[in-house]
């Protein structure tokens, strides 16, 4: 069974689209500290859009993404996570203590980067597992 | 008090959910089913819990519904029964059962503090200092993102590592996706 | 009356519980879990509303905030990571549906218990 639709109407449409959905979920990965958003609403979006193209091109999209790839994205954003807590601990405070990492400004501010790297961490976890989900149900198929 | 406007979209959900189950055709239900995930991202917004309408119309409308889509199309699109094997017994059973736990449930929702309560006790202890001193200690005007990654620091961990094992599962489960000729 | 978003969630979990114990289709119960957990996460999400106060975001040149005044922002917090740790049992779910219907050939619940049987 092809899923590749082909219609210039969904082509065209999915060009449009898609670089405005992957700016507005790195908008709200990054400004999740003011608004509503942050590492979860962005992750997801951002496979959202992944999945979009994936589904209006098929298989062998260009940019598209591979299992293996999606796979070492969520590992880097969980090392990114666990790597922010044992910075903490190389700087003399306990894990995951963003106070203690040594950047100079006034500790809310310290606290707040340590968060938004937290964040970017949680994001692409969370973006590499729900790609990495949607490939995996769809592959099944076409190996048979 | 909180507004009828609440109790109209959790009548939207509970019709919708409904829906969802009752469809013959399983496509049907899989599209009232991201209906009603939808009514209740409007719930939770109406009540003001934004990151949780947030969430829920992201991952609940967009991608199980994607994903539910990929799996009937990969197995079966209707669920018509080919014999009536089950008999009467199992259905009556539960709804027995679904019954006592219903009065007990609601025997004891009617004994909590009242929606909208400030006073109420999950509204003491940690929540007013989570409050009154968040944004100034953790650098974010956005309570929740403060909770979540700072104060939560190490629930949010776990619950990444959760994600990351069920994708892992998901894909031992399935196993590799080259075709098999490919194998070798 | 003031429980009534108590009383609609409990029916709303009611609803997916019985949908688990009564559905044949492994699909349908999957669904009903959802049901279940979303019927939660409003029982949570209603243990948090204060009534006459504003969503848990302050601006930034905001004066110090008053717990009265704010939603508690903590069941958010434990909502969100419920509903993400959701999809994931969601996609674990839907792996083990499309294994059970390429080894049964169904995902009628009692052919796929005969078709275990033999």
């Amino acid at each position: 069974m092809k899923f590749r639709f082909g219609s210039p109407v969904l082509d065209t449409a999915v060009r449009l689209l898609t670089p405005f959905i992957l700016l507005f979920a790195a908008y709200v990965v990054a400004h999740g500290h003011y608004s509503p958003g942050g590492g979860f609403q962005g992750g997801v979006i951002l496979a959202a859009a992944l999945i979009l193209v994936n589904l209006v091109h098929g298989r062998d999209v260009r940019w598209g993404l591979r299992p293996s790839t999606s796979l070492s994205i969520a590992a880097a954003g969980l090392a990114l996570y666990v790597g922010i807590g044992f910075l903490a601990i190389a700087f003399g405070g306990t894990f995951l203590d963003y106070g203690a990492l040594p950047l100079g400004l006034p500790p809310p501010q310290v606290r707040a980067v340590g968060t938004f790297g937290i964040e970017v961490g949680v994001g692409m976890a969370v973006m590499g597992v729900m790609v990495l989900l949607f490939d995996a149900l769809m592959a099944w198929e076409q190996s048979r | 008090m909180i507004a009828p406007l609440d109790v109209f979209f959790l009548l939207l959900v509970l019709v919708s959910g409904i829906a969802a189950l009752a469809a013959r055709d399983l496509l049907a239900g899989v599209i009232a089913f991201s209906a009603f995930s939808l009514f209740a991202a409007m719930l939770f917004a109406s009540l003001g819990a934004l990151d949780v309408a947030f969430t829920e119309a992201a991952v609940g409308a967009a991608i199980t519904t994607v994903l539910f889509v990929t799996v009937i199309f990969r197995t079966e699109r209707t669920a018509a029964p080919t014999a009536r094997r089950a008999g009467r017994l199992p259905a009556a059973a539960a709804g027995v059962a679904c019954v006592v736990a219903g009065a007990a449930l609601l025997k004891g929702v009617t004994g909590l503090p009242a929606v909208g309560d400030p006073d109420s006790p999950s509204s003491r202890h940690v929540s007013p200092r989570y409050i009154e001193r968040g944004p100034a200690e953790t650098g974010a005007p956005n309570m929740v993102t403060g909770v979540l990654a700072d104060y939560r620091g190490y629930d949010t961990l776990g619950e990444t590592v959760v994600i990351f094992t069920g994708g892992l599962a998901c894909l031992l489960i399935l196993g590799r996706t080259r075709p098999p000729a490919e194998r070798r | 009356m003031e429980h009534a978003i108590h009383v609609l969630a409990t029916l709303l979990l009611l609803v997916g519980l019985h949908g688990m114990l009564t559905r044949r289709h492994l699909m349908r119960k999957l669904m009903a879990m959802n049901l279940l957990q979303v019927a939660v996460i409003v029982f949570f999400i209603a243990l948090a509303a204060k009534s006459g106060a504003q969503p848990p975001i302050t601006a930034v040149g905001d004066a110090a905030p008053r717990a009265h005044d704010y939603v508690n922002p903590l069941p958010h917090a434990l909502m969100l990571t419920a509903i993400v740790v959701g999809v994931a049992t969601n996609g674990v779910a839907l792996a083990l549906l499309i294994r059970i219907h390429r080894r049964y050939g169904t995902l009628d619940e009692p052919d796929v218990i005969l078709g275990m049987r033999e």
